[in-house]
């Protein structure tokens, strides 16, 4: 759904589940959606996470204290809201990013979300397809800009906390930000992730180990991903094999973040490929006038 | 934890469900005992003896007013013992009901299935069953029971039994096109050429429904996907995935057998065949609800003959009658 900040994202009310995640409940439903949860058949078996509090509207919300530990969650965090409250995050979010708004932008953003949450719901086989489609409707059939204000938060906690969409869009703005390491560190997890058995098979094999932890925990910790990497594809190629060797020859190079399919390697759950793909097709001079914070 | 109907089970007190509706029945010295009883549980009835009418009004009520919510009927071993027959003497023949007890019966002495950690009096259900002869009315009436009973029918060839048993797997086999399906929608930009990836485009459900067909998700196996990568970066996933990651040469035409399997097709000739559920044990069964399955049951039904079941009455498997 619509990814905030760091692990904090914003679902419709129809996609309420308490077993994925600590949440709030903003909106017209603020007092009863999953006010009785724990006696129900569905959720018996499972961890039932806290919900934090309720918030009668959208304002409420962003005027509480519980903002910025909200939109700082490390581990995954749910806003649950009506589509108006929604739509205000989507709105307030694009203007906590572009310091000089531009309404055109604004409706192609929209749209291009509505299409991927078109699209998601297309391919996912859930009782949460229809959900998914209308809210993906009324995000293309957007007309209108609702009348919120950037979030009041600093803008360097926004900087800091941008997403990689923004920092690769703003890259050559002369705002100094660490978009490189980001994008290194998700494509070495990207490598990484594909091998369950690495940290056993492969992180051993070396004088010394491949990993500077003797447990091999974390993928961070390992001395040369490239090194590891060329071990492991000597048993097990991954399809986006030339592109992952050209990310280790050359690093992350403005070719590679001009070539589409870089996406695949950067994708996860934060970030939205949708939206990084459709900034860097903005000449340079646009991005400069919108003035990015990132 | 046995299922008895809609969301309704019945427990020894080896293992608590907390959060559910309960009824306690028969004699809980420890429970009886516990100040905070009231803030503990949230009971709906307790009786230090029950009988049939009274049982007979339980079943219906909780039918009527908790069929959505999950609710145990706690009993202690001598009241265990009558409810069970009460009600599966509604189902079942006598000597069936004594069949499917001694499976239930392991259930509960080895706490299989229950997530819940927390007992009351630790018990263990003795080898026979001493319940009763009478047999109660609501059960009899159900038109839906256990998951279990259906499987085993199903072995056994009846089809009805087996379109229940599919439709029920399909339906938990959720979200399991296989390949690529979650990550679709965040690769599909990649996929897109600039010239496609305009808004114009973009909005065009003619446009994204061709594009999106290539992920169709009633299919098993990603057989429209990989004429997409290879097309994308010439790259051929299926002599990788085969080859390199599966060491499997000769795949070609186990490929082109089962290359259009649909979800439904699949759990039907897999999932529900005989010979390929035993060699993956319990795998049905993994996809589902152990509160709600016995799984020793289950894999009895793989390996024995399980002709007791001819003489039961009711047709299929655990789904709420009202739904």
């Amino acid at each position: 759904m619509l990814h905030l900040y760091n692990s904090c994202y914003a679902y419709p009310y129809a996609m309420f589940d308490p077993s994925s995640a600590d949440y709030i409940v903003v909106g017209d439903k603020h007092a009863i959606l999953g006010a009785g949860v724990e006696n129900s058949f569905y959720y018996n078996n499972v961890f039932i996470h806290q919900c934090y509090a309720r918030f009668k509207t959208y304002e409420d919300f962003i005027n509480s204290n519980l903002l910025l530990p909200a939109f700082s969650n490390k581990q995954k965090f749910i806003i649950y809201c009506d589509n108006e409250t929604l739509i205000k995050l989507f709105t307030a979010k694009l203007k906590s990013h572009i310091q000089f708004f531009d309404n055109s932008l604004y409706f192609d953003l929209a749209k291009l979300f509505g299409v991927r949450l078109k699209i998601k719901s297309k391919l996912i086989d859930s009782s949460n397809k229809e959900i998914i489609n209308d809210l993906g409707d009324t995000f293309i059939e957007l007309n209108s800009i609702p009348n919120v204000n950037k979030f009041p938060i600093d803008p360097y906690w926004v900087w800091e906390n941008a997403g990689i969409e923004w920092k690769v869009a703003n890259r050559n703005c002369g705002v100094p930000n660490n978009h490189i390491n980001i994008l290194n560190d998700l494509v070495n997890r990207y490598v990484y992730s594909f091998f369950d058995e690495a940290q056993e098979s492969y992180l051993s094999r070396k004088t010394g180990g491949w990993a500077v932890d003797v447990n091999n925990q974390r993928f961070s910790t390992v001395a040369s991903m490239k090194e590891l990497y060329m071990e492991m594809r000597k048993e097990i190629a991954l399809f986006t094999d030339p592109l992952i060797l050209q990310f280790f020859e050359t690093g992350v190079t403005e070719e590679l973040l001009n070539d589409p399919k870089f996406l695949l390697l950067v994708s996860n759950d934060k970030v939205d490929t949708w939206l990084i793909r459709w900034l860097m097709r903005l000449p340079q001079s646009k991005i400069t006038q919108l003035g990015l914070i990132a | 934890m046995i299922y008895l109907f809609d969301n309704c089970y019945l427990s020894t007190t080896n293992s608590i469900v907390e959060k559910s509706k309960q009824i306690w029945i028969g004699s809980h010295a420890k429970l009886d005992r516990d100040p905070m009883l009231n803030l503990t549980y949230d009971i709906l009835h307790s009786y230090k003896e029950i009988n049939d009418d009274e049982l007979e009004e339980l079943f219906n009520e909780i039918h009527e007013d908790y069929s959505n919510i999950k609710t145990v009927i706690y009993c202690d071993v001598e009241n265990f013992m009558y409810v069970y027959s009460y009600f599966f003497n509604g189902v079942l023949e006598e000597s069936a009901v004594k069949e499917l007890y001694s499976f239930d019966r392991l259930k509960e002495n080895y706490r299989i299935g229950v997530f819940a950690t927390r007992d009351v009096e630790f018990v263990d259900l003795p080898k026979t069953l001493k319940g009763t002869d009478t047999a109660s009315i609501f059960s009899s009436l159900l038109t839906t029971t256990r998951i279990e009973i259906a499987f085993a029918n199903a072995m056994r060839g009846n089809e009805d039994a087996l379109q229940f048993c599919v439709d029920r797997a399909t339906e938990m086999y959720d979200g399991s096109p296989g390949f690529w399906s979650k990550d679709a929608e965040q690769n599909l930009p990649a996929l897109l050429s600039d010239e496609e990836f305009t808004i114009a485009n973009l909005t065009n459900n003619e446009f994204i429904d061709s594009f999106v067909e290539q992920f169709e998700i009633d299919e098993v196996f990603p057989n429209k996907i990989v004429d997409k990568i290879k097309e994308h970066f010439d790259f051929d996933y299926l002599e990788h995935y085969f080859t390199v990651m599966n060491n499997t040469t000769e795949w070609k035409p186990m490929w082109d057998q089962d290359a259009n399997i649909s979800k439904q097709k699949f759990v039907e000739t897999y999932l529900l065949n005989k010979e390929f559920a035993s060699g993956n044990q319990l795998l049905f069964p993994n996809y589902s609800n152990f509160d709600s399955i016995n799984p020793i049951f289950w894999n009895t039904i793989l390996h024995k003959n399980t002709a007791w079941l001819d003489k039961y009455k009711v047709k299929n498997g655990t789904y709420n009658q009202t739904n």
